[in-house]
């Protein structure tokens, strides 16, 4: 277990470590039977002499006439039984299991579904706690300008740590409030480049937003990977 | 509004609206859209992570159960079961209130018309967002395009289908056209001088191939 922290840098180039906390949705409703709590499990419904590839490989393509007269797919010994925890494997392109890792291919997939490019696999390294602090940009965005643009699909919350980044915190929500602006947040020397959570993870466009109550402060970044743009090209 | 591929066609305000229409009523007039769901993936160049085996060809995936059992596609079920252990069909299942109460089932809300409501940037910003959806117009309403093209926000109802609860939606336009974002209203804690600090998470280590799908 760990608190989530982020090295940010102000407007004025004073930078302090806070934690952050994703801002969290109100549940969907759990799904129940007359007023009483159900429980999800999963379970063996087939053999491997039962699945789709193995009853065509034993019946032709067209084993539907198999299915009702002789029930093939229903082996008794293991339909029904509970399946607990289990761990991902990896199969061959023959159903075979593989034993050893495997090689892995990078692919960049272009809008309408081609494969664009194969490559080894680049690594990106997260970027948000790094001693370079991620940067508070000086071009404002007004909110409704800033809700037209862009999906914003997750939100952080930021969090002080102690009485120190209180004050900074509180004063950055208070600024950015006054002014009705979301401010971009960016990593890199310059603050330009997208935010990433963790190794590997979503690259994000960040965006400061401050709201002040009195002594109470909520600072949000919003983190968009999504414009409300029309595609140049239709996805099938 | 600025929808460049709006075609009106001629549907009498009652409708019928084709297929699963989004209506909207506002100012005295009924707007009809259709929907498509908007993704990464039909904006960007999108980058994902594929395993091959020693021939080059992609990898299947599988799962072995802690006693050995290898689980191939196709060899698992899933579903509820009530306490005594019985299953129960998905259509008998009910949602649950947050003091365990069963919920009404909330209709669908497309092809129905739904009231717009004035909302603020703010409350956009507020929203959890679930899907965004781009809308063309079916049916034009002059006085709702004028106001999104004002840079009004207007939020609404918003249920794909019928389920226990209605999700939100927010219609906004742009230079590029209609959209509208639908999600749950998510509400951020205000924090005091002595708020506590955030629970601790599990480490952010754990890699997968699921992670690799997204963004490039």
């Amino acid at each position: 277990m760990t608190l989530r922290t982020l090295h940010l840098s102000d407007e004025t180039g004073r930078d302090a470590t806070v934690a952050w906390r994703p801002v969290p949705a109100l549940p969907a409703p759990a799904p129940g039977l007359d007023g009483a709590p159900v429980t999800f499990r999963r379970w063996l419904a087939a053999s491997e002499s039962g699945t789709h590839a193995a009853l065509s490989a034993a019946h032709g393509g067209d084993y539907a006439a198999e299915l009702v007269d002789g029930d093939p797919e229903v082996d008794l010994e293991v339909a029904g039984r509970p399946v607990g925890e289990t761990d991902a494997v990896l199969l061959s392109s023959g159903g075979e299991l593989l034993y050893a890792a495997p090689q892995v291919e990078e692919q960049l997939v272009a809008p309408g579904g081609a494969v664009q490019t194969r490559r080894a696999p680049v690594d990106t390294a997260a970027n948000v706690d790094e001693v370079l602090p991620v940067r508070v940009g000086a071009k404002r965005m007004k909110r409704e300008e800033a809700v037209r643009r862009f999906v914003f699909s997750r939100t952080l919350q930021l969090h002080h740590v102690d009485g120190l980044t209180y004050e900074y915190l509180h004063g950055l929500a208070k600024r950015l409030d006054a002014a009705g602006e979301l401010a971009p947040v960016g990593a890199g020397r310059e603050g330009r480049e997208p935010l990433v959570l963790q190794g590997n993870g979503t690259p994000w466009r960040g965006f400061l937003e401050g709201r002040v109550d009195g002594p109470r402060y909520q600072l949000l970044l919003h983190l968009a990977q999504l414009e409300l743009k029309q595609p140049t090209v239709e996805t099938p | 509004m600025p929808t460049p591929r709006k075609t009106t066609a001629p549907h009498s305000p009652a409708g019928p609206w084709p297929g699963r229409a989004l209506v909207v009523g506002f100012g005295g007039e009924i707007a009809a859209f259709t929907l498509q769901k908007l993704s990464r993936k039909d904006l960007y160049v999108t980058r994902r992570r594929v395993a091959l085996d020693d021939a080059g060809q992609p990898c299947q995936r599988a799962a072995l159960t802690r006693d050995g059992m290898l689980l191939r596609s196709g060899m698992t079920g899933q579903g509820y079961c009530n306490a005594d252990g019985t299953w129960v069909p998905q259509k008998a299942l009910t949602g649950l209130g947050p003091s365990g109460e069963s919920l009404p089932l909330v209709p669908g809300t497309l092809g129905t018309e739904q009231a717009l409501e004035p909302a603020t940037a703010q409350q956009l910003l507020d929203l959890h967002v679930t899907a965004v959806y781009r809308l063309t117009s079916v049916h034009a309403a002059p006085k709702l395009e004028s106001a999104l093209e004002a840079g009004r926000i207007f939020r609404y109802p918003f249920n794909y289908r019928a389920d226990f609860r209605a999700e939100t939606a927010f219609l906004v336009a742009n230079a590029e056209g209609a959209f509208a974002v639908v999600g749950v209203p998510a509400a951020p804690a205000w924090l005091g001088p002595d708020a506590a600090p955030p629970p601790e998470s599990p480490a952010l280590d754990d890699l997968d191939f699921d992670m690799f799908s997204e963004g490039a």
